[in-house]
């Protein structure tokens, strides 16, 4: 009960709080005088989710029907006549409700287990599938061989699948360099595809995720370009949601023809919009048969609000995210097409102005005459045009080779780009298989010296529990001297890399901060091989820039030095290459497992392969070795050993030791036992050590 | 001299007068232990990066109708390039509910005073440097925060450390479930 308003009450209520007081100061005494203090205990740093992209796990991109002949690329299907401008046909399956399916969301790692053995609960009519084949043919070691196996190898794919009807097994993808095909098989018939004797094993296909977080000099690639090298002649291969290829930096390239009729039409959203908004536009032009519409403007903020275009059914067949001017949509049959604007809950922007309607068609012409990305294609829409509708693989592509106002590792080099993932970035492991096999199959006709993906399943595994879905195509790339690079995943895991950059032949690549420490995301273990860049990167996304973080961001980074180092040495070996990066790599100490990995550097790459003793000073200076630097005692900073390339770049170049003083300044926080302070804080204080 | 006294003396009548007056129109003093988890996050760094770090205490405090006074005591381990520190935080906190009080939900503000004792090992192994270092920084903090059901109290704090050479502020996410000493 209360105790109303008594005197004795009030003075007890003073007397409990002066008492905790007394404590408080008491414990402030006792803490100063460290009567507390305990021994350091090791890190245990909270791990921050990485962004949740789980909502990508319930699509399925369209399945071909029947066996068809041909590769892949022989069985695309347009949706839609490809676009105009920025976007073109990419109608992602997660927001086509007709091709939606349920995928068991349990758990979307690969592993071995998930080699199908028992479905009885499964309640799926048709189970999406990868069929790997018994190896009946010499290894591909060279390009010479590859269209000798492409025809064995299609032929060994088309003696199994002869054995099921067109009902059975519903054909997704036929590999080229890799014995092996992809579809749906009906459940009933599961048993007799993994008896069949040239069957090697059967996986669950499923869903991966794009690996979301000033960089080029750190690495030095800036150096490497002063020598004149800067991934001329190099092609990249980039395995992702595709890339903005009318971008600035990546080649302002627009190749696509309208036909028809252009008459202005006036359709704003409202400037700017409001957060969670959604609303749908409807244009519909009585006696059209095509119908695209041209967007004056597109500014949405990147990733978390869409613009979607549907058509009549309310089928979405484009979407785009960012930032976009002068930009025509996908040309759709009949004469109704729909404009969706969906906002998150934060940030808005200013929305969307549509000016004009075409009744026509767009059609894709084809990459083969821009200047930076050269070639590619959607495995997820079936087509020829790799346009991104995510925005992460332009991301990833401008690391490696932008060209503009940003450059990126290897500015010169040329990309070819490999859609896998879907607009939400939802990646299918036969897609991306086929991806690395589409450029394995291209490395005949393009330089290709390196296979990027920014892409990982979320699992930690080391060498014995790493699945082994996507080694072949990985150690077939390797034999044709294509070095595959794989980001190592962002969930914070100190003991295993996610798949599939465990897998043998792969170059995992985790992520450091600018200022060389671990990435509190990045995944990393004993199978890590080295690190890159991947906090905070200014990149470019579809029609603009912005930062991204992640080991995604990582990877290209060491793509791009690959470019580099295999124009100045166009015949090293992917194994050299990744003994070298591995050597020559800036260590950097994992204080979650104690281990230590390096840092690219390209320069000092460069260096390792050419024999030539350096290049230029900084190959010869204290830049990169902490330890070598010393200054005198008393604080009288002299004698800093710099040491001098002479010749550059030659078989006679060699570093001397010069005696020229460097400044005062150059020890910024003074001198102590012949090296000069490191400053080192807590929370509160900073030392000088 | 006197005049210092005479201010000096006036404070103290006025802070007695304050806690006094705070009380009048209480109606149940509630004495409690709460045993708390939670996060600390530190912002504004200027020298060096931390991580967000686990955070656990235990506070004793008593409310008297809408006032409340808390003590407390937090532990919290930090891990950055070259240094390992554990920290403990005391603090002092009144808090005040302004806003309608329901069975279920109680809303308070808090404000107080703290102060963080680190307690850092700095291990640079390339020169051999291995130091064990303490500092104290005073701090003042304010927050808001809400007891669910009269037991479960959760609360974010931001706290400003004026002094402080490198992380300026930090924000303190708590969790804690109280258990009553006694209800007179």
């Amino acid at each position: 009960m209360g105790v109303g308003y008594s005197s004795k009450n009030i003075k007890k209520i003073i007397t409990i709080s002066l008492l905790m007081f007394f404590v408080f100061i008491s414990i402030i005494f006792t803490t100063y005088l460290g009567f507390f203090q305990q021994k350091s205990v090791s890190s245990h740093a909270i791990i921050i989710p990485n962004l949740d992209l789980d909502k990508t796990t319930n699509s399925s991109p369209e399945f071909s029907e029947g066996f068809g002949v041909g590769s892949s690329s022989s069985r695309g299907s347009s949706s839609g006549g490809g676009g105009g401008g920025s976007s073109s046909s990419h109608s992602s399956s997660n927001n086509n409700n007709l091709n939606t399916e349920k995928v068991p969301q349990n758990n979307l790692s690969f592993t071995n287990d998930s080699i199908l053995k028992n479905l009885t609960n499964d309640k799926r009519d048709y189970i999406p599938v990868i069929v790997m084949l018994k190896d009946q043919i010499a290894e591909i070691t060279n390009k010479n061989d590859l269209s000798k196996a492409r025809l064995i190898i299609n032929s060994q794919e088309d003696k199994v699948l002869s054995e099921f009807n067109k009902s059975e097994f519903l054909l997704k993808h036929k590999y080229n360099t890799i014995n092996g095909f992809t579809g749906k098989i009906k459940k009933e018939s599961l048993e007799e595809l993994r008896q069949n004797p040239n069957v090697k094993a059967v996986y669950e296909d499923r869903l991966l995720n794009v690996t979301l977080m000033d960089s080029v000099p750190l690495i030095n690639a800036d150096d490497v370009w002063n020598l004149g090298i800067t991934g001329n002649g190099s092609v990249v291969c980039v395995v992702d949601t595709g890339i903005d290829y009318t971008h600035s930096d990546l080649g302002a390239c627009n190749p696509f023809n309208l036909t028809g009729n252009i008459i202005l039409y006036s359709l704003e959203s409202p400037h700017p919009y409001t957060d969670n908004y959604d609303y749908t536009w409807t244009i519909t032009q009585p006696g059209f048969s095509q119908i695209a519409v041209h967007f004056l403007n597109i500014s949405v903020e990147y990733y978390w609000d869409y613009v979607y275009i549907m058509n009549a059914s309310n089928n979405i067949v484009q979407s785009f995210t960012g930032y976009y001017t002068d930009v025509w949509s996908v040309s759709i049959p009949g004469d109704t097409i729909k404009i969706r604007l969906v906002t998150d809950y934060s940030i808005t922007d200013w929305g969307f102005a549509v000016d004009k309607v075409l009744n026509g068609t767009i059609t894709f012409l084809g990459l083969q005459d821009c200047k930076k990305v050269i070639n590619g294609y959607d495995f997820v829409n079936l087509d020829n045009d790799p346009m991104d509708d995510n925005g992460h693989g332009t991301h990833v592509s401008g690391i490696v080779a932008a060209n503009g106002t940003l450059k990126g590792v290897a500015p010169d080099a040329k990309l070819l780009a490999i859609k896998v993932c879907d607009a939400v970035g939802g990646c299918w492991g036969s897609d991306m298989i086929a991806g690395v096999d589409w450029c394995n199959n291209k490395s005949g006709t393009y330089n290709i010296v390196a296979t990027t993906m920014s892409i990982g399943d979320g699992g930690s595994y080391n060498r014995t529990t790493c699945p082994t879905l996507m080694d072949d195509v990985i150690n077939t790339a390797h034999d044709l001297g294509i070095s595959v690079t794989v980001a190592s995943g962002n969930e914070g895991y100190s003991n295993g890399i996610s798949y599939p950059a465990c897998s043998p032949n792969a170059i995992s690549v985790g992520s450091t901060t600018k200022s060389d420490i671990i990435s509190w995301f990045t995944n990393t273990g004993s199978l890590l091989d080295v690190l890159a860049p991947g906090s905070s990167i200014y990149s470019t996304i579809p029609g603009g820039y912005d930062y991204l973080s992640g080991t995604s961001m990582a990877t290209p980074h060491v793509a791009g030095v690959i470019a580099l180092l295999k124009q100045y040495s166009p015949f090293i070996s992917p194994d050299r290459i990744r003994t070298v990066l591995k050597t020559t790599g800036i260590p950097i100490y994992d204080s979650r497992n104690g281990l230590t990995f390096p840092r690219i550097d390209a320069l000092a790459a460069l260096r390792n392969i050419s024999n030539v003793a350096c290049f230029s000073n900084s190959n010869c200076g204290t830049d990169y070795s902490f330890g070598s630097q010393f200054c005198q005692s008393d604080n009288v900073y002299k004698n800093w050993v710099v040491y001098t390339c002479n010749n550059p770049g030659t078989n006679s170049s060699y570093c001397s030791d010069s005696t020229a003083p460097k400044l005062k300044e150059e020890c910024e926080y003074g001198c102590t036992d012949g090296r000069c302070k490191i400053k080192v804080c807590n929370y509160g204080k900073c030392y000088y050590v | 001299m006197k005049k210092l006294e005479s201010i000096i003396k006036k404070g103290k009548i006025i802070a007695l007068a304050g806690i006094a007056s705070l009380a009048i129109g209480c109606a149940s003093l509630k004495h409690y232990v709460e045993p708390r988890v939670g996060a600390i996050v530190p912002v504004a760094e200027k020298e060096q990066d931390y991580k967000p770090s686990l955070l656990i205490g235990g506070a004793y405090g008593f409310n008297a109708g809408k006032i409340g006074f808390e003590t407390s005591l937090d532990y919290f381990h930090s891990s950055g390039e070259y240094i390992q520190t554990d920290s403990i935080l005391p603090r002092f906190n009144v808090s005040y509910s302004p806003l309608k009080q329901t069975a279920k939900v109680k809303p308070y503000i808090i404000a107080g005073a703290n102060l963080l004792s680190e307690f850092s090992a700095i291990d640079i192994p390339e020169f051999d440097v291995h130091d064990k270092v303490s500092n104290t920084t005073l701090g003042v903090e304010a927050g808001i925060g809400a007891t669910i059901l009269d037991r479960i109290n959760s609360r974010l704090v931001c706290t400003w450390l004026p002094t402080s050479e490198n992380v300026k502020n930090m924000f303190t996410l708590m969790l804690g479930y109280r258990l009553y000493l006694d209800q007179n």
